[in-house]
């Protein structure tokens, strides 16, 4: 496990220091700084966001909202009337964490934690895996193999993450008077009530483009590793 | 493409994505024609638009109720008339944009299906796909900067303080939400750079050859 870690932010063995590869693109080595900070701080926010969970379910500090679905979000000014309404994608999710309440009104400390890590985990791993191949591209060759699994696991992830995220959220994130409901309108429902994730939707759509999209262009990389072999011949 | 696997694979997800394009193509022309007919009507209310959409279950993706309407706004400073062709000109440049990225995502496939994937038109497609979505963003600023300045000038509306940390506040909820955008701009415009080096080494390999 600690290895898997430790390769997810390996660098490359020949990895010749940033200004030798900023001289060459500069521009993707701006979008990699980018991409770091933006990891850095969806990562701290998750942490941030986890504490919350943790001691509103423990009710170590009290709940400020409480509507049917008694979402808790950080700082509740940050999210106000016009925040639902621009489409954030799965991206958006580690800023939503939620509380899981029983019919009585008693808070679930692992229900509400393993529903938020659910909704997050999409958002970083697609991160990570982003970074993975942004780095081959700047300081190595972009087309290896190990890039047609990366962009297959990213094309996935924008495949599935919908589903996944109305699942986990019809499962963990409801209250317990409307868990007792579970049934396909009820779920229609609830992704409808969800804000973008629903399947009426049709900018959420957009989504499963991407992902198609994503996985025709990892197809299209396995034609440039033929290519690299091809030229390596040569040469 | 070479295997027959693969070409099924690219077959189907043009077929599915032609028929998407399709149905966002009808839907956009759905509104516009909604739009229209609010204009042309003076006895309805031209919010009834986006209500009717919300009741179709297609929501678009900007705060548009939260700007216009008697309560709106712009309605505080401006007439129906200039409110109705901002709204409009705003729902228009969104729809566009969406439109050019799903054509430009079309072509693409197109291009992928044919024996050399690797050319300088989809490179530079994806990067334009990435500039787009990297503007979106500054659609959202101008949109929520207006608003908040409308609630803090309203003082039934909205914060009732005005100090340094709602400036902050704000700020930092346009870096958190700008995020998606950005991450998404930076992705496209990635991958537009691979195709360009894919391009290179097709060069390379055809000089050598």
């Amino acid at each position: 496990m600690k290895e898997y870690i430790k390769s997810l932010f390996k660098k490359h063995e020949n990895f010749k220091g940033w200004n030798f590869y900023f001289d060459k693109h500069p521009v993707m080595v701006l979008f990699y700084s980018l991409l770091t900070i933006a990891f850095v701080l969806v990562v701290s926010f998750t942490a941030l966001n986890l504490i919350m969970v943790i001691l509103v379910s423990s009710k170590m500090i009290v709940q400020p909202v409480s509507n049917n679905l008694s979402f808790y979000y950080l700082g509740n000014f940050l999210v106000n009337a016009s925040a639902n309404s621009m489409y954030l994608g799965f991206l958006g999710e580690f800023l939503k964490p939620a509380i899981y309440t029983d019919i009585f009104g008693n808070h679930s400390f692992i229900m509400s934690l393993v529903g938020y890590i659910i909704r997050t985990m999409p958002t970083i791993f697609f991160l990570i895996y982003f970074r993975q191949i942004l780095f081959s591209a700047i300081t190595n060759n972009p087309f290896e193999k190990k890039n047609i699994t990366r962009l297959r696991i990213v094309g996935l992830i924008f495949l599935l993450t919908p589903f996944i995220i109305v699942l986990s959220v019809s499962i963990f994130d409801l209250t317990g008077f409307s868990r007792n409901l579970i049934s396909f309108s009820n779920l229609m429902k609830m992704s409808v009530s969800y804000g973008f994730y629903n399947f009426y939707n049709i900018v959420g759509n957009i989504h499963f483009l991407f992902g198609a999209f994503i996985l025709v262009v990892a197809e299209v990389f396995k034609l440039g590793i033929n290519l690299k072999e091809e030229n390596d011949l040569t040469v | 493409m070479k295997t027959n696997n693969s070409k099924r694979i690219l077959l189907l997800s043009l077929s599915f994505f032609n028929i998407m394009f399709g149905i966002f193509i009808g839907i956009a022309g759905l509104s516009i024609f909604f739009l229209v007919y609010d204009l042309a009507s003076p006895g309805y209310y031209y919010r009834g638009f986006f209500m009717i959409l919300s009741r179709l279950g297609i929501q678009l993706t900007s705060p548009i109720h939260d700007y216009y309407g008697d309560y709106g706004i712009f309605a505080s400073f401006t007439s129906k008339y200039v409110t109705t062709f901002l709204a409009f000109f705003y729902s228009s440049i969104f729809l566009t944009a969406i439109l050019y990225v799903l054509n430009q995502i079309r072509s693409i496939l197109k291009i992928s299906y044919s024996d050399t994937p690797f050319t300088m038109k989809a490179s530079m497609s994806l990067k334009k796909i990435g500039t787009v979505i990297l503007f979106v963003p500054m659609f959202f600023l101008i949109l929520w900067f207006a608003l908040y300045i409308n609630m803090v000038s309203k003082s039934n509306f909205g914060p009732s303080f005005w100090n340094h940390w709602s400036w902050a506040i704000f700020f930092l909820k346009i870096a958190l939400y700008c995020l998606y955008y950005a991450i998404l701009g930076i992705f496209f415009f990635a991958l537009g750079e691979v195709f360009n080096r894919g391009h290179q080494l097709k060069q390379e390999n055809d000089l050598t050859v």
